[in-house]
Protein backbone atom coordinates (compact mmCIF):
# COMPACT_ATOMS: atom_id res chain seq x y z
CA UNK A 1 0.00 0.00 0.00
CA UNK A 2 1.27 3.43 -0.85
CA UNK A 3 0.59 6.66 1.02
CA UNK A 4 2.05 9.91 -0.30
CA UNK A 5 4.73 8.01 -2.18
CA UNK A 6 5.92 5.93 0.78
CA UNK A 7 5.54 2.19 0.69
CA UNK A 8 3.78 1.52 4.00
CA UNK A 9 3.93 -2.26 3.58
CA UNK A 10 7.72 -1.94 3.63
CA UNK A 11 7.57 -0.31 7.04
CA UNK A 12 5.21 -3.05 8.16
CA UNK A 13 7.64 -5.76 7.06
CA UNK A 14 10.45 -4.08 9.01
CA UNK A 15 8.21 -3.94 12.10
CA UNK A 16 7.39 -7.63 11.66
CA UNK A 17 11.06 -8.46 11.28
CA UNK A 18 11.96 -6.51 14.43
CA UNK A 19 9.23 -8.31 16.38
CA UNK A 20 10.56 -11.70 15.26
CA UNK A 21 14.11 -10.70 16.10
CA UNK A 22 12.99 -9.58 19.56
CA UNK A 23 11.31 -12.95 20.05
CA UNK A 24 14.52 -14.75 19.11
CA UNK A 25 16.45 -12.67 21.65
CA UNK A 26 13.88 -13.54 24.27
CA UNK A 27 14.25 -17.19 23.31
CA UNK A 28 18.05 -16.91 23.59
CA UNK A 29 17.86 -15.32 27.02
CA UNK A 30 15.31 -17.86 28.22
CA UNK A 31 17.80 -20.55 27.19
CA UNK A 32 20.92 -18.94 28.66
CA UNK A 33 21.30 -21.94 30.99
CA UNK A 34 20.21 -24.68 28.57
CA UNK A 35 23.15 -26.99 27.86
CA UNK A 36 24.09 -27.12 24.17
CA UNK A 37 21.74 -24.30 23.12
CA UNK A 38 23.03 -22.16 20.23
CA UNK A 39 22.15 -18.46 20.12
CA UNK A 40 19.89 -17.61 17.16
CA UNK A 41 19.34 -14.50 15.12
CA UNK A 42 17.67 -13.35 11.89
CA UNK A 43 19.81 -13.02 8.80
CA UNK A 44 18.86 -11.73 5.39
CA UNK A 45 19.10 -14.43 2.74
CA UNK A 46 19.99 -12.81 -0.60
CA UNK A 47 18.95 -15.85 -2.65
CA UNK A 48 15.54 -16.26 -1.03
CA UNK A 49 15.09 -12.49 -0.56
CA UNK A 50 13.80 -12.97 2.97
CA UNK A 51 14.98 -13.17 6.57
CA UNK A 52 15.97 -16.57 7.90
CA UNK A 53 16.69 -17.85 11.41
CA UNK A 54 20.38 -18.74 11.70
CA UNK A 55 22.81 -19.49 14.50
CA UNK A 56 24.79 -16.48 15.65
CA UNK A 57 28.35 -16.63 14.37
CA UNK A 58 31.69 -15.88 15.97
CA UNK A 59 30.77 -16.88 19.52
CA UNK A 60 32.84 -19.24 21.62
CA UNK A 61 30.69 -21.91 23.21
CA UNK A 62 30.87 -22.30 26.97
CA UNK A 63 31.86 -25.59 28.56
CA UNK A 64 28.26 -26.83 28.30
CA UNK A 65 28.11 -25.97 24.55
CA UNK A 66 25.86 -22.92 25.06
CA UNK A 67 26.71 -19.83 22.97
CA UNK A 68 24.39 -17.24 24.56
CA UNK A 69 26.27 -14.14 25.74
CA UNK A 70 24.15 -11.79 27.84
CA UNK A 71 25.92 -8.65 26.62
CA UNK A 72 25.52 -9.53 22.93
CA UNK A 73 21.82 -10.31 23.39
CA UNK A 74 21.21 -7.17 25.39
CA UNK A 75 22.91 -4.94 22.81
CA UNK A 76 20.91 -6.62 20.06
CA UNK A 77 17.66 -6.20 21.99
CA UNK A 78 18.37 -2.49 22.40
CA UNK A 79 19.19 -2.15 18.72
CA UNK A 80 16.04 -3.96 17.67
CA UNK A 81 13.86 -1.86 19.99
CA UNK A 82 15.32 1.36 18.58
CA UNK A 83 14.93 0.09 15.02
CA UNK A 84 11.31 -0.74 15.77
CA UNK A 85 10.68 2.69 17.26
CA UNK A 86 12.31 4.45 14.32
CA UNK A 87 9.95 2.77 11.88
CA UNK A 88 6.94 3.37 14.08
CA UNK A 89 7.85 7.06 14.06
CA UNK A 90 8.09 7.01 10.27
CA UNK A 91 4.68 5.39 10.07
CA UNK A 92 3.14 7.86 12.48
CA UNK A 93 4.67 10.71 10.50
CA UNK A 94 3.11 9.32 7.31
CA UNK A 95 -0.27 9.07 9.00
CA UNK A 96 -0.02 12.65 10.23
CA UNK A 97 0.76 13.91 6.74
CA UNK A 98 -2.16 12.00 5.25
CA UNK A 99 -4.50 13.36 7.93
CA UNK A 100 -3.29 16.85 7.20
CA UNK A 101 -3.81 16.35 3.47
CA UNK A 102 -7.35 15.12 4.07
CA UNK A 103 -8.34 17.86 6.47
CA UNK A 104 -6.52 20.55 4.53
CA UNK A 105 -4.74 22.03 7.54
CA UNK A 106 -1.56 21.36 9.43
CA UNK A 107 -1.93 18.80 12.23
CA UNK B 1 1.82 -6.55 13.43
CA UNK B 2 0.04 -9.66 14.58
CA UNK B 3 -1.11 -8.91 18.13
CA UNK B 4 -0.44 -12.54 19.10
CA UNK B 5 3.27 -11.80 18.70
CA UNK B 6 3.30 -9.62 21.79
CA UNK B 7 1.94 -12.43 23.91
CA UNK B 8 4.29 -15.00 22.44
CA UNK B 9 7.26 -12.80 23.31
CA UNK B 10 5.93 -12.43 26.83
CA UNK B 11 5.38 -16.15 27.29
CA UNK B 12 8.91 -16.92 26.05
CA UNK B 13 10.43 -14.63 28.67
CA UNK B 14 7.97 -15.87 31.30
CA UNK B 15 9.10 -19.45 30.64
CA UNK B 16 12.69 -18.32 31.21
CA UNK B 17 11.74 -16.66 34.49
CA UNK B 18 9.86 -19.76 35.60
CA UNK B 19 12.71 -22.14 34.75
CA UNK B 20 15.23 -19.97 36.63
CA UNK B 21 12.92 -19.85 39.63
CA UNK B 22 12.75 -23.65 39.69
CA UNK B 23 16.55 -23.75 39.58
CA UNK B 24 16.72 -21.31 42.45
CA UNK B 25 14.34 -23.55 44.43
CA UNK B 26 16.70 -26.49 43.87
CA UNK B 27 19.69 -24.44 45.05
CA UNK B 28 17.96 -23.51 48.30
CA UNK B 29 16.93 -27.14 48.73
CA UNK B 30 20.54 -28.25 48.18
CA UNK B 31 21.78 -25.79 50.78
CA UNK B 32 19.08 -26.86 53.24
CA UNK B 33 20.17 -30.49 52.81
CA UNK B 34 23.91 -29.75 52.91
CA UNK B 35 24.30 -31.84 56.08
CA UNK B 36 21.58 -34.40 55.45
CA UNK B 37 23.36 -37.76 55.74
CA UNK B 38 20.21 -39.85 55.34
CA UNK B 39 17.62 -39.27 52.66
CA UNK B 40 15.51 -42.17 53.95
CA UNK B 41 17.34 -45.14 52.46
CA UNK B 42 20.54 -44.81 54.53
CA UNK B 43 22.42 -42.89 51.80
CA UNK B 44 23.24 -39.20 52.02
CA UNK B 45 21.33 -36.49 50.15
CA UNK B 46 22.57 -35.90 46.62
CA UNK B 47 22.73 -32.50 45.00
CA UNK B 48 19.71 -31.87 42.73
CA UNK B 49 20.16 -30.32 39.31
CA UNK B 50 17.60 -28.98 36.82
CA UNK B 51 17.93 -30.00 33.18
CA UNK B 52 16.78 -27.23 30.84
CA UNK B 53 15.19 -27.95 27.48
CA UNK B 54 14.36 -25.58 24.62
CA UNK B 55 10.71 -25.45 23.57
CA UNK B 56 9.99 -25.00 19.87
CA UNK B 57 6.50 -24.07 18.77
CA UNK B 58 6.82 -25.47 15.27
CA UNK B 59 9.21 -23.06 13.53
CA UNK B 60 8.74 -20.39 16.16
CA UNK B 61 10.56 -19.87 19.41
CA UNK B 62 8.67 -21.22 22.41
CA UNK B 63 10.97 -20.58 25.36
CA UNK B 64 12.42 -23.05 27.82
CA UNK B 65 11.29 -25.60 30.39
CA UNK B 66 12.81 -27.77 33.08
CA UNK B 67 12.55 -31.21 31.48
CA UNK B 68 13.72 -33.12 34.55
CA UNK B 69 15.41 -32.82 37.90
CA UNK B 70 18.34 -35.21 38.29
CA UNK B 71 20.64 -36.26 41.12
CA UNK B 72 24.25 -35.13 40.76
CA UNK B 73 26.02 -38.50 40.43
CA UNK B 74 29.30 -36.97 39.20
CA UNK B 75 30.44 -34.91 42.19
CA UNK B 76 31.80 -37.36 44.79
CA UNK B 77 30.23 -37.65 48.21
CA UNK B 78 32.13 -36.38 51.23
CA UNK B 79 33.15 -38.23 54.40
CA UNK B 80 33.20 -37.09 57.95
CA UNK B 81 34.05 -38.64 61.29
CA UNK B 82 30.86 -39.12 63.27
CA UNK B 83 31.03 -42.34 65.33
CA UNK B 84 27.79 -41.51 67.16
CA UNK B 85 25.82 -41.67 63.90
CA UNK B 86 24.17 -45.06 63.47
CA UNK B 87 25.05 -44.96 59.75
CA UNK B 88 28.77 -44.78 60.56
CA UNK B 89 31.01 -47.51 59.10
CA UNK B 90 33.51 -49.61 61.09
CA UNK B 91 36.00 -46.72 61.20
CA UNK B 92 33.36 -44.27 62.42
CA UNK B 93 32.99 -42.38 59.12
CA UNK B 94 29.71 -41.26 57.59
CA UNK B 95 29.17 -40.35 53.92
CA UNK B 96 28.05 -36.73 53.57
CA UNK B 97 26.10 -35.03 50.73
CA UNK B 98 27.98 -33.79 47.66
CA UNK B 99 26.70 -30.27 48.22
CA UNK B 100 29.35 -27.55 48.12
CA UNK B 101 27.92 -24.25 49.40
CA UNK B 102 30.41 -22.27 47.29
CA UNK B 103 29.21 -23.89 44.06
CA UNK B 104 25.61 -23.37 45.08
CA UNK B 105 26.23 -19.66 45.66
CA UNK B 106 27.89 -19.34 42.25
CA UNK B 107 24.91 -21.09 40.67
CA UNK B 108 22.65 -18.70 42.54
CA UNK B 109 24.51 -15.77 40.98
CA UNK B 110 24.00 -17.13 37.45
CA UNK B 111 20.32 -17.64 38.24
CA UNK B 112 19.99 -14.05 39.41
CA UNK B 113 21.73 -12.72 36.31
CA UNK B 114 19.64 -14.84 33.94
CA UNK B 115 16.44 -13.86 35.75
CA UNK B 116 17.30 -10.19 35.45
CA UNK B 117 18.16 -10.51 31.75
CA UNK B 118 14.84 -12.23 31.03
CA UNK B 119 12.91 -9.60 32.96
CA UNK B 120 14.63 -6.75 31.15
CA UNK B 121 14.02 -8.09 27.66
CA UNK B 122 10.42 -8.79 28.66
CA UNK B 123 9.96 -5.17 29.67
CA UNK B 124 11.57 -4.09 26.41
CA UNK B 125 9.09 -6.08 24.34
CA UNK B 126 6.20 -4.65 26.36
CA UNK B 127 7.51 -1.15 25.68
CA UNK B 128 7.65 -1.92 21.95
CA UNK B 129 4.01 -3.02 22.04
CA UNK B 130 3.04 0.09 23.98
CA UNK B 131 4.72 2.30 21.40
CA UNK B 132 2.73 0.57 18.68
CA UNK B 133 -0.45 1.20 20.68
CA UNK B 134 0.35 4.91 20.88
CA UNK B 135 0.26 5.05 17.10
CA UNK B 136 -2.68 7.04 15.85
CA UNK B 137 -3.45 8.60 19.22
Amino acid sequence: MELLGTDVSRIKSVLDMATRQQELIQQNLANVNTAGYKSQTLKFDEALNEYKVVEREGLNPRQDGNTVVLEVEHADARKTALWYRLHLQALSHEARMVRSAISGRAQ
Amino acid sequence: MDYQNVFRGLSISASGLMAERIRMGLITQNLAHANDTNRGDGTPYRRQMAVFETILDGEMAGGVRVSEVVDDEVTPLGRKKDPANKLADADGFVATPNVNPTYEMIDLMTVARAYEANLQVMQMSVRMAEQALELGS
